[in-house]
């Protein structure tokens, strides 16, 4: 199945019924297996609403764009979905590569961080926060290949260089650290460094958020090119609707915590029904 | 088996003076805590257990963590032996058998056949240890991530969580940058294929007698507050990479005193143009196969 | 804040001294206690929690502030001083007015396991300083001061002084201030604070290492010769 097919399949009511056997860890073994189920939840940061009720499920090979204005409780449902703190309230379901249900609120440090290294990765928007600034662009992408056991240097170089290439960096700069890589080069590192271990789900925090215009479009070009080929699902959060039309299949609309509206990505933003996603996409459109 | 050492010495210093301290001069409720840690170190090879380290007449840095070790394990009828950088008289070698002949009264040795217990820095012994042994090391620096992870709090998650990449991203740019690893002491072990592991300051030469090793090996860090051990026939493994296999050093020539191909060398600047002679660092093993060279028909 | 002290210094002189001649046998009431009643200073944990003992557990972070102060009394000087300045000069901002400066005579017990009961083995001079620092507060919560604490061996003002700034500067998370200098990160002057850890450990470096450094040695040789190798091997292929 193809990811527009995986978008197309999210709208029909069928999925409603496969989706109802993932909480209790039951799945119709006939039904394409859901790789995250979101359900009904909520964060608070003491009485501060963080995010409220929400619930979506996210197909293999799907790119879900979770769009909204800063404050509007994206990157809390980002943090939630990868582990990094318990929501106050519902559940997460994921499905790893053996089929077995993980709820994510009640993971235990060692499984995510299994899961972090091996299922997973996750792009920050700023690439300090996912490097390792003092060790080499090298270095960097062998590391999760190292975590997993890899033990031949000369196949950690050769992933490497493949990366690199990849990503569109030179092989020459492989033995220089990321300090001297350009704010593009840097991000880009990033996404080989996650890449490299062939994760299934990954999550992105406004990958190209801290980059220059021209920059931006030549990494989303190659983001495109990269979830394409290797049949990513992706979590993606962006406040910028161009972004989330390039590559998301399937856009959350969220505004005060809550999801406003969602739907297929085109159809959000050529049509869109809640007066807020109105607003966004007239106000792209005027700029 | 009489001992040739200073049993005399010891007796005379212990009935002059170690009246005025309890046996190998700490007292019974820390010797109590520092073996409950080494037993928790013992049960988990590899894993460095916290104690309440306590200050010894002696600086930290200086082997303080190996003293209490020491202190703690000693017996009235145990033989020690201990060593600095493979020699028995080198001074921080010397302070240390002194102050237990003087505390504790006990025996102490040169040879290392007939220690019971050997107290070391930087070095374990050329002849191989046997059942019944104890190799004391004494460790400055017990966290072998901290070069690559200065927090405290997420080295003892990384051990915990058996989260070894980083440790690998070390060798790794060793090669990158020097095409081969540029580790030469301390060299990083798996203990018992799960604590990643730092032998102390050893040169690498002497990783492969920690391997299955028949004696017990205990290590003693006093200013960290941490012990660590690798019980009796524990699998240790220095960490490579298959395509850069882990190697020890080796010399092209023999010791110039007593011909050993099989030992660590030092490297000895013997004139003042600067003329080098490579000998024995374990002195005890020199002395010995020099006098049976000397002996010999 | 000195106009209590002088009443209590002219109280203690009505009292008429002890048969030993000792001037004073009162309870001298504490200045920042007067704050404290005026609801403008939070009062310390109270004696019902019974701190750590560094001596006999090894430190582990993070830690509380009992534990942070019993390292920072055992700490170096130099350090303590070094760190206290480097907040005044904006790594950390910590401006401190003295609360109290004081200095006198306590005695010493120690208790030897193998005896089991209390044993006093002399007395020594402390000299205690306690800062009062900026203020918190805000976002329904009343504005007061807060405060740093300082205990140290001998007749040391300058000692205590520092150590108050320091105390203060490690609560930065306490009162949710951005941790900005050395000062105010716990592992850092914790680990290398003790005087008797460091100047150990700085000073084993002349204890003999030749069996490490002729590792090193055969090391660096080994990639020099490597390394030529490789740029000979280089310039023959051109």
């Amino acid at each position: 199945m193809t990811a527009a097919q995986a978008a197309e399949r999210l709208c029909s009511a069928t999925c409603v019924a496969r989706s109802a056997s993932i909480p209790d860890g039951t799945p119709d073994p006939d039904a394409e297996p859901i790789l995250l189920s979101v359900r009904g939840v909520s964060h608070y940061y003491g009485a501060r609403l963080g995010c409220r009720d929400i619930s979506f499920e996210l197909w293999p090979g799907e790119v879900l764009g979770i769009v909204g204005e800063s404050g509007s409780g994206k990157s809390t449902l980002l943090n939630l979905l990868a582990g990094r703190f318990p929501s106050s309230a519902g559940s997460i379901h994921y499905r790893d590569r053996e089929g077995v249900l993980h709820e994510i609120n009640s993971l235990t440090e060692a499984v995510r961080r299994r899961l972090l290294r091996t299922e997973w990765g996750f792009v920050h928007q700023n690439p300090r926060d996912g490097l390792r600034m003092r060790v080499s662009g090298g270095g960097n992408i062998g590391e999760r290949l190292m975590a997993c056991g890899s033990r031949h240097y000369g196949n950690i170089r050769r992933a490497a260089l493949d990366w690199l290439a990849r990503v569109e960096i030179a092989a020459d700069r492989i033995d220089d650290r990321p300090l001297s890589y350009s704010g593009g080069m840097q991000q880009r590192l990033q996404i080989a460094r996650n890449l490299v271990s062939s994760p299934r789900l990954v999550f992105m925090d406004e990958p190209t958020g801290g980059l220059d215009v021209s920059v931006q479009a030549k990494l989303l070009d190659l983001l495109r090119q990269l979830v394409r080929q290797l049949r990513l699902s992706v979590v993606l959060v962006t406040h910028d609707l161009a972004v989330a039309r390039l590559l998301a299949h399937r856009l959350i609309v969220m505004r005060r915590g809550e999801i406003v509206e969602s739907g297929l990505s085109d159809q959000v933003l050529d049509d869109p029904q809640h007066a807020y996603t109105q607003l966004l996409v007239s106000s792209i459109l005027q700029g | 088996m009489m001992p040739q050492a200073t049993y005399e010495t010891g007796k005379r210093l212990a009935g002059r003076n170690a009246v005025s301290y309890n046996f190998a001069y700490l007292d019974e409720q820390t010797k109590r805590m520092i073996r409950r840690s080494i037993l928790k170190a013992v049960a988990i090879p590899g894993y460095q257990a916290p104690f309440g380290g306590r200050e010894m007449p002696m600086p930290y840095g200086w082997g303080t963590g190996g003293i209490q070790v020491s202190a703690a394990i000693l017996g009235r009828e145990d033989i020690l032996k201990v060593i600095d950088q493979g020699s028995d008289d080198t001074t921080n070698a010397v302070s240390i058998r002194a102050f237990f002949a003087r505390v504790a009264g006990v025996r102490t040795t040169t040879a290392t056949a007939e220690a019971d217990i050997i107290q070391t820095r930087h070095r374990i012994p050329e002849q191989p240890l046997r059942e019944g042994q104890i190799m004391v090391y004494q460790v400055p620096i017990p966290e072998p991530l901290r070069r690559m992870e200065p927090s405290e709090t997420e080295t003892r998650a990384m051990h915990a969580l058996e989260e070894y990449g980083a440790m690998h991203v070390k060798l790794y740019e060793d090669i990158a940058r020097h095409g081969d690893i540029a580790t030469s002491f301390d060299y990083p072990v798996l203990v018992n294929k799960r604590y990643v592991m730092s032998p102390s300051p050893l040169p690498k030469f002497d990783n492969p007698k920690m391997d299955q090793c028949p004696a017990l090996q205990l290590f003693g860090a006093g200013r960290e507050k941490r012990i660590y051990a690798i019980p009796p026939y524990t699998s240790v493994r220095s960490l490579d990479f298959e395509d850069y296999p882990f190697t020890a050093q080796h010399w092209d020539k023999p010791c110039a005193i007593c011909g050993a191909t099989d030992s660590y060398l030092d490297e000895i600047i013997t004139d003042d143009a600067g003329t080098r002679m490579f000998v024995c660092s374990d002195t005890d093993y020199c002395g010995r196969r020099a006098a049976e060279k000397r002996s010999a028909p | 804040m000195a106009a209590p002290a002088e009443d209590a210094a002219q109280n203690n002189a009505e009292v008429p001294p002890d048969e030993e001649g000792d001037a004073f046998t009162g309870v001298c009431p504490k200045v920042l206690g007067f704050l404290e009643k005026e609801g403008l200073l939070p009062p310390e944990a109270g004696e019902d929690v019974f701190p750590g003992d560094l001596t006999r557990q090894p430190l582990e972070l993070p830690a509380g502030r009992d534990i942070r102060l019993q390292n920072l009394a055992r700490a170096d000087e130099g350090v303590l001083l070094a760190l206290a300045y480097s907040t005044q000069r904006g790594f950390g901002s910590t401006h401190p007015f003295t609360g109290e400066m004081r200095m006198g005579e306590v005695e010493v017990f120690f208790t030897p396991e193998e005896l089991g009961f209390p044993v006093l083995v002399g007395e020594v001079t402390l000299t205690e300083c306690e800062s009062v620092n900026q203020f918190t507060g805000g976002k329904g919560r009343p504005a007061s001061f807060t405060r740093g604490y300082g205990l140290v061996f001998g007749e040391s003002e300058r000692k205590a002084v520092s150590m108050a700034i320091v105390d203060r500067a490690l609560r930065a998370g306490e009162f949710d201030e951005e941790e900005r200098g050395p000062a105010q990160n716990a592992e850092f002057v914790l680990y290398h604070s003790d005087n008797v850890e460091a100047s150990g450990f700085v000073q084993h470096i002349k204890l003999p290492h030749y069996v490490d450094f002729q590792a090193e040695l055969a090391l660096v040789r080994a990639l020099r010769g490597k390394s030529e190798k490789d740029r000979n091997d280089a310039a023959s292929d051109i």
